[in-house]
This record gives structure tokens, C-alpha cells and sequence, in this order.
């Protein structure tokens, strides 16, 4: 049946490894660029508090602005493991279309091991190449979540838990619509949208409020920022930004530019920062900091695994007492 | 003895049922042709007999073992091929030969090797370069390797041409000679079966409407040519099966029950055909059947 199995998915199975191990080299020459770029840039000195305010400022800028091409492969790199997931499951699907299925249940293996090893054995490669490239990313990722958080929309998504876990969710959905369907291309079209559908929908709505952000009280240009101050520079889950005064009333951007005026240059921007500071006018951070990375990790992907888990539950259920 | 038995099986898929009330046994050593209409439940009672899916109603029972909760003990005593067999497509022929011998404890890959070489079908070709016909024959030749008992097969030759269905046949007859197995072979054409099979089920609804073997079925029907007005006579003694009735004439399919004395009456032969068409025709939908028949023949 192991065979079998392999036999079946062996082309999927290959197709995998050779992106992990594209992307693996992909990733290895450009953590080395990132790295250069961070220590070129003197960020290390902004993060310790020995940098100056303005020249930190535009580091950090000139990093972003580095950073957005390495932004982008992480982009495709948040939905590999989906495809991943829709891949393997795939191979089910046309099973179930083909009706070769009935071809190995008229051998010998009864169904429950023929379920058993059919949809666990590509569950277990799944995970095991998504929890490679999870590991691979996290790692990736060292460097810049130094100068920006791990929490960020994007870097979060490729790192931890969440890519083996979002892996699990699309291979369950794709394999229960090819169960309950027998027909492929629907059941991937489903796989697909419906992942990508969750993964967005979590991400905007239910990820910022799975815990209570934290507050703290930020004022500008007084004295060299340390690491959180940059950190939060950096869009760390970062929620909002208030402005307060010496009281803790909360003033509206507009009432503080018509105390401050407005932000056009370096130079405005200097006298801005001592304007607020002559006003203690201060901002209130609401930020989620990047120690609560596992907790945000263990918490989304337990909601997605059991997810899953309920649909493979249903999917070796149908398969076992009502697929004839 | 019998090797499978089916009695009161029912099957619903909804509110439809598929099959329903059928109580039918399987003799030993015979190769038994389950003969009806398209909708009759032939596939699904073979279904059923392979242990796919649970009954709705009734129980079939092979070897005293019930195909699903005795699965472990039951499947190695089974073949089964299907119509337009599901073979995986991006295996060879000889990747699945080695399917089976890894799914299998009982299993002869040197005789299953040994028929596909005189059926001139490669262990390198690609299963999707096969043709319908070699298909079928890789289908059964699959079934046969794993030793089995009881060998299920379901309308096998249904996409085949006429050459392809008779060396199907052949491949069969062989094969239950040398491996003395049961066979259950359901078909809704009918032209090949005579020689094939020597015990026949035609089945309508999930109704056996005909049970018996082949030669007394085929031996004791015949057409009676004679005068309307004797018919009620004739029927005391001979079993009326179908009456067609022209201005003077009546012509009759009987199965004969006894000594015809009346010399008015003239006995032809009739075939497998005719015989099984007339006992569907007393069921009321036979309409596909006919149209079957008739494409059969035009063929």
C-alpha cells in the first residue's frame, strides 16, 4: 500500500522537493544580502540606542525600500504551502473521478488501511516539506525580524506553525471536495479559494484581535529610541497610532497639525518633533510585541488544524461508509 | 453449494432504490450470467457482493463471510473487473502486476506475466496507450492473478467489439478450467453468453425473473406454431412464457413440461436471444433492453 501510494504520487512528491530545494538556495543567497544591507545601513546601532534619531530614521527607510523586492518573494512564498496542500490532495481527486479507487479496494488491503495510508502518507510528506521550508524561512527571516518584528503581515504568515498548518487545511478541503464531489478540477478550484479566502479573512480580521494589544506611550525626538521604538518604526503588529497630551486626552491628527503644522521635509519634520515635544504631545502605541510570536502561532494554528482535522474526520468517514 | 447468496438485498442511493428485494443464489464452479436491462441492479448487486457499500436492506453473505464486516478474510477470495476497467493511467502494465502483488498474500505474477505475453500485451506499455479491448483483458488477467474463489465481473465486455468480447471469452473459459472458480458475470448483451456460461440469471427490478442452467434453459424453450383456438390446451401442459398472435396462427415461447401431441402444432428451436427477451418482455420495461438488442444486431 506504501508503494502504491508512492507510485501514485511520486510526480507530486517530486515536484514538491524541487521547490523546497529552488527555494531553499533562493533563500540562502539572499539572507546573506539582507544581512549586509541591515549592518551597512547601521541599523545594529539604532537597535542597541547608540544611533542618532535622524540618521537611524533614514536607515530604516533605505531598508524598506531594500527590503520590498525580498517583500514580494515572501508574498509567494505565504501560498507555497497551499499549493502544496491542493497538490497532494489533488492526486486523491482524480482517484475518486477515475474510480481507480475500487481497483484497489478489490486487492486485498481493506479499506481502512487503504484510507489510512492514501490520505496519510501525502499528509505526512506535506507536512514534512512545509515544516522544511517553515524552518528554512524562519531563518530566513532572522535578520529582518531584528529590524521589523516577526509579527508583520506577510513574514508572520511564512514562518512558525502556520505554513505546515495552512498546508494541512488545503489538502483536507481539496481531498473532502474530491471525496464528496469525484471531480477534480472543481475540488482544487475549491481547495485554492477557499484557503486563500480563510488565510485573508484571518489575517484582516481575527489575527490583530486574538489578544489584547499592548499600550505604550511613545514621544517623538526625545532622546535616541531603543529597539522597541524602532521596532515598532519597522510596522511590528502595530495596531494604532493616538495622539494624547500631557493629560491623556486624545487629540485627532488634524488638532495637532494646527499646533505642529505639517510634516513636508527633513527639516519640518525636525521642528515638528520639537513642537510636540514643547507641547508634550505624545502618541499611544497599540502593538502586539514580537515575544507574543509563538503564542499568535499557536493559537491561529490550532484553529486552522482543527479545521482540518473536522474535514479529514468527515472525509474518512464518507469515504469509508458511504463511497461505493 | 452455493458461494454467495443474496437474500431480500435492497439498495438506496436518496429515495431511489437501485436494487431492491433480491434473493439470489450462486452455485460453485459455475460461470453464471446475470442477464438484464440497463437499471435492473445488476451493477449494483455485484457492488454489494464485493462489499463497496453496506446494504440498505437484505444481507449477502460469500463463503459464509459478509463482504464488508469479514472484508480481511473475504477480499482475498474475490476478483472483480469492472465495464471500461478503472486502471491508474500513468502505470505500466507491469507497475500494476506489482500493485498487486504487493496488495495481495495470494497472488501468481508468474501466470498473470505468462498470459499477458500470449496476449501479446507488453509489461512496459503504459496503461493509457492500451487499447479498450487489451484493457479489459489486463483487467481480468489482474482479477484472475489474485487466485481467487469467486470472480465478480461487471459488464467487461460492454465497450468491447465483437473480436475483442470473443477473446475476452476465451481468456475466461481458460482461466476458470485451469483455476476451477466461480464466476458472476453481469452483461446486458447477450449473443456471447450461450458459450460462455453454463448457469443464467435474467434479472429485472431486482427481480429474478429466470434462474437455471444454461443447457436446460436453452434445451427446454421452444417456439409452438399452431391453431389460436388450442392455445388453453397447450398451456395445460407446457409453460407459457410468450404469445404472439397473428389472424390463424398463434405462435408460443414455451418451456416444455411435457410431451406435445397435438400434431397441429409445429416446435422450432429458439436461442438464447429470443428466450431471454420473451421473460423480460413479461415485465412491462423492457424498452432499452430491445434497443440493446437491436443495436446488437445492427452491429
Amino acid at each position: 500500500m506504501i508503494w502504491l501510494t508512492w507510485r501514485q504520487q511520486r510526480f507530486e512528491a517530486g515536484l514538491a522537493a524541487a521547490v523546497l530545494a529552488a527555494g531553499v538556495a533562493v533563500l540562502v543567497v539572499t539572507r546573506q544580502a539582507i544581512t549586509a544591507d541591515i549592518n551597512a545601513l547601521g541599523i545594529p546601532a539604532c537597535l542597541s540606542g547608540l544611533g542618532d534619531n535622524t540618521t537611524c530614521s533614514s536607515a530604516y527607510q533605505a531598508f524598506k525600500d531594500n527590503f520590498s523586492a525580498q517583500q514580494t518573494l515572501l508574498g509567494a512564498l505565504t501560498y507555497l504551502p497551499v499549493m502544496i496542500g491542493v497538490v497532494l490532495a489533488a492526486s486523491i481527486a482524480v482517484e475518486m473521478e477515475q474510480g481507480t479507487y475500487r481497483l484497489a479496494w478489490a486487492q486485498s488491503v481493506t479499506r481502512g488501511r487503504w484510507t489510512l495510508t492514501r490520505i496519510g502518507l501525502p499528509i505526512l510528506f506535506g507536512l514534512a516539506i512545509t515544516g522544511l521550508i517553515a524552518g528554512v524561512t524562519s531563518w530566513w527571516m532572522q535578520p529582518a525580524n531584528q529590524v521589523q518584528g516577526p509579527l508583520r503581515p506577510g513574514s508572520f504568515d511564512v514562518q512558525g506553525l502556520l505554513p505546515p498548518a495552512y498546508m494541512l487545511l488545503a489538502f483536507a478541503i481539496t481531498v473532502a471536495g474530491g471525496v464528496l464531489w469525484r471531480r477534480t478540477v472543481p475540488a482544487v478550484g475549491l481547495g485554492i479559494v477557499a484557503v486563500v479566502g480563510i488565510h485573508l479573512a484571518v489575517q484582516a480580521w481575527l489575527r490583530p484581535n486574538l489578544m489584547t494589544p499592548i499600550s505604550y506611550l511613545w514621544v517623538s525626538g526625545s532622546a535616541p529610541y531603543g529597539a522597541q521604538d524602532w521596532v515598532v518604526q519597522g510596522g511590528a503588529g502595530a495596531s494604532s497610532y493616538v495622539y494624547v497630551d500631557a493629560a491623556g486626552r486624545q487629540l485627532s491628527s488634524e488638532q495637532v497639525q494646527s499646533i505642529c503644522g505639517q510634516v513636508v521635509d527633513a527639516q519640518s519634520k525636525d521642528a515638528w518633533s520639537s513642537c510636540l515635544q514643547a507641547h508634550h504631545l505624545g502618541e499611544l502605541v497599540k502593538w502586539q510585541p514580537p515575544s507574543r510570536f509563538w503564542e499568535f502561532q499557536a493559537i491561529e494554528s490550532t484553529l486552522v488544524v482543527g479545521l482540518a482535522l473536522a474535514l479529514l474526520l468527515l472525509t474518512v468517514w464518507w469515504l469509508r461508509s458511504r463511497t461505493v | 453449494m452455493n458461494v454467495l447468496e443474496a437474500r431480500k438485498l435492497g439498495m438506496r442511493y436518496g429515495r431511489r432504490w437501485a436494487l431492491q428485494d433480491l434473493t439470489l443464489d450462486v452455485p460453485g464452479g459455475r460461470i453464471m450470467a446475470l442477464v438484464g436491462p440497463n437499471g435492473a441492479g445488476k451493477t449494483t448487486f455485484l457492488q454489494l457482493a464485493m462489499g463497496f457499500a453496506e446494504p440498505s436492506a437484505g444481507t449477502v453473505v460469500a463463503f459464509g463471510l459478509s463482504p464488508r464486516r469479514d472484508a480481511a478474510a473475504f477480499l482475498p477470495k474475490v476478483g472483480y473487473a469492472a465495464q471500461e476497467p478503472p486502471l491508474f493511467r500513468r502505470f505500466s502494465v507491469g507497475e500494476l502486476l506489482k500493485m498487486g502483488s504487493r496488495l495481495n498474500r495470494r497472488w501468481d505474477g508468474p501466470l498473470a506475466a505468462s498470459r499477458l505475453r500470449r496476449l501479446s500485451i507488453g509489461l512496459d506499455l503504459s496503461v493509457a496507450s492500451l487499447s479498450g479491448g487489451m484493457r479489459a483483458q489486463v483487467a481480468l488477467v489482474l482479477a484472475l492473478a489474485k487466485m481467487p474463489d469467486l470472480l465478480l465481473l461487471d459488464e467487461p465486455m460492454a465497450s468491447l467489439d465483437p473480436l475483442a468480447r470473443h477473446e475476452f471469452m476465451r481468456l475466461l473459459m481458460a482461466a476458470s478450467a485451469e483455476q476451477g472458480l466461480t464466476v458472476v458475470l453481469s452483461s446486458h448483451i447477450i449473443g456471447d453468453l450461450r458459450a460462455t456460461c453454463d448457469y443464467l440469471v435474467v434479472l429485472t427490478r431486482g427481480r429474478t425473473q429466470l434462474v437455471g442452467d444454461m443447457d436446460e434453459i436453452v434445451g427446454t424453450h421452444q417456439r409452438l406454431v399452431g391453431p389460436v383456438d388450442s392455445i388453453d390446451a397447450i398451456g395445460h401442459v407446457q409453460e407459457i412464457v410468450q404469445v404472439e398472435l397473428s389472424e390463424r396462427q398463434a405462435s408460443l415461447l414455451v418451456r416444455m413440461r411435457g410431451p406435445l401431441l397435438d400434431p397441429r402444432w409445429e416446435r422450432y428451436p429458439v436461442d438464447l436471444d429470443q428466450i431471454v427477451l420473451a421473460y423480460l418482455s413479461r415485465n412491462a420495461s423492457v424498452s432499452s433492453f430491445e434497443t440493446d438488442l437491436a443495436a446488437e444486431a445492427a452491429s
